[in-house]
């Protein structure tokens, strides 16, 4: 399969500290691609070099492409232009507006290659969204307020979604209801690299995952391969084997 | 007596406004500030006078004409200051704005000279009367302008893309970044506006007295008053204190020597920001 994205030797530093070392992903076109490891393991300094997005101040090497266009030089705007679009860990929304006007501001970029969603689009994607279109985003809950953080960047017109860790500080029920918006998405047709410390969760709905520790992939196979692996049994499903 | 104090200090008020509109977006909507905005409306005062009385264009294009120049200039300082703006480098902008405007004062001291100048404006000539109370055309323009670009700001910011593209870059301008939204654009938007506001309110206000290419300073201080009452980023407040400022100011001098009315304007800042650390305008 032709790879949608393609990063390889990705390596990111902060100062002294080697933060991802040497990671290369691929992602396919409708293809769900989990990262998962413990915290700290680098997850999201990776994805946020993949998007071009930091707080701080990284230094950034290796090559990022979407499909087969270099973007690793681009500023964060741009690759979202693009279509490369990515939802951070945490705080994916502005909270002083309201959900409309959360998803409103996000305009579709000319002539993408990915899908335009509008913003009646995203609420057929997350009904639960409708009753609360008029609301600010500050007074949402969790679930809600990464329904909204996924849905402007539906807006966007992605090529590829990165969920950077969309199930942190949501309830088991609402992890299953946000995970199964997103595999419904990618059974649709969109390519999502999802960031994921929930191994579990994650194999539920990825095609494939690679496993993060301290900056470098160390295991890597299709959903159904890694859950038989030894390693990510006993480190992240609580024992050997389902 | 009233009423002439009533009528002086709406357009004296009005004035603020319009001074203090750009600054308001700037400070509130972007977390910029500028303290080369009082050397901005000195040039707007400048280049229209320079226009008329050098080029002989009438008042109505001279104005335009103005505009245009600052706003060029506001495009320059703006994208020299990309990447403080960008880092959110509150220090250095203070700093990087108030050497802007010693330069944009020397300068306009070398171009238009030292000495008072006065702008043609033929609305000054017209004379009106509600009333005991006289005033100009010119003073009814001023008031008709403040009003009309903050509801214009108003209605933007709260309604428009261009609005919540602002209102998002001020809230986060990394994570805009990720609505796609290039933040250094929007900053260079807020800039310019601000930037164009300050000159408008030069060339309306400017016709009501002589102007001196020394002028700007107080003007800078006036506004940062208006805006730290209103509370930051407040635009109703803004104009309703920026009017509030113009009657006290001119009802002080009706009955005290004018001299020290800016004295006492500060002073009710600092009982207001003892009682009211908010602001005077900003709900708690």
């Amino acid at each position: 399969m032709s790879a949608l994205l393609d990063v390889a030797d990705l390596r990111v530093r902060y100062g002294h500290s080697l933060a991802v070392d040497g990671v290369s992903v691929r992602v396919g076109a409708g293809e769900l691609v989990a990262v998962a490891g413990a915290n700290g393991a680098g997850k999201s300094t990776l994805v946020d070099a993949v998007a071009g997005w930091s707080r701080g101040r990284p230094a950034v090497t290796g090559s990022v492409r979407l499909a087969g266009q270099d973007v690793g030089r681009l500023a964060a705007h741009r690759r979202a232009g693009l279509g490369l679009v990515l939802v951070p860990e945490g705080k994916g929304v502005f909270d002083g507006m309201t959900v409309q006007e959360n998803l409103r501001v996000v305009r579709p970029p000319r002539g993408t290659a990915g899908r335009p969603y509008s913003v009646d689009d995203v609420l057929d994607v997350f009904p639960r969204l409708r009753e609360r279109i008029a609301a600010r985003c500050s007074t949402l809950s969790g679930g809600e307020r990464q329904m909204v953080a996924i849905g402007r960047a539906l807006r966007a017109a992605p090529r590829l979604l990165i969920l950077d860790e969309p199930s942190v500080g949501l309830a088991p029920r609402l992890v299953v209801e946000v995970l199964t918006h997103i595999r419904d998405l990618v059974d649709a047709g969109l390519s999502v690299l999802l960031v994921e410390q929930n191994v579990r969760a994650a194999l539920e709905v990825a095609d494939r995952l690679h496993l993060l520790d301290q900056g470098r992939i160390v295991a890597s196979g299709t959903a159904a391969q890694m859950r038989e692996d030894d390693r990510v049994a006993q480190a992240y499903l609580g024992g050997l084997g389902p | 007596m009233i009423l002439a104090a009533l009528v002086n200090g709406l357009a004296l008020g009005a004035g603020y406004a319009l001074l203090a509109v750009g600054w308001t977006v700037l400070l509130g909507a972007a977390r910029l500030v500028n303290f080369a905005h009082g050397q901005l409306y000195m040039l707007g005062a400048f280049v229209t006078w320079f226009a008329i009385s050098r080029f002989g264009l009438p008042y109505g294009v001279a104005v335009p004409v103005a505009l245009v120049v600052v706003a060029v200039l506001g495009v320059v300082l703006q994208l020299l200051m990309t990447r403080m703006t960008l880092d959110q480098n509150i220090v250095n902008l203070m700093l990087v704005t108030l050497a802007f405007g010693y330069l944009l004062q020397g300068g306009a001291a070398l171009l238009f000279g030292g000495d008072p100048q006065t702008i043609d404006s033929p609305l000054q000539q017209q004379d009106l009367a509600l009333g005991a109370a006289r005033f100009t055309g010119q003073d009814v323009l001023i008031v008709v302008l403040a009003l009309a670009f903050y509801a214009l700001t108003f209605v933007v910011l709260g309604r428009t893309d261009l609005g919540r593209m602002v209102r998002g870059v001020a809230e986060d301008p990394k994570l805009a970044q990720l609505y796609g939204i290039d933040a250094a654009r929007v900053y260079l938007a807020v800039f310019v506006f601000s930037a164009v506001c300050a000159a408008l309110a030069g060339a309306v206000v400017g016709p009501r007295s002589p102007i001196l290419t020394s002028m700007g300073f107080e003007e800078v201080i006036v506004t940062f008053l208006v805006v730290v009452l209103a509370g930051v980023g407040n635009l109703v407040g803004g104009l309703v204190v920026a009017i509030g400022l113009g009657l006290f100011t001119a009802f002080f001098g009706t009955f005290f020597p004018p001299a020290y009315s800016t004295a006492a304007a500060f002073v009710v800042l600092l009982v207001v920001l003892v009682v009211r650390p908010q602001g005077l305008a900003a709900r708690r």
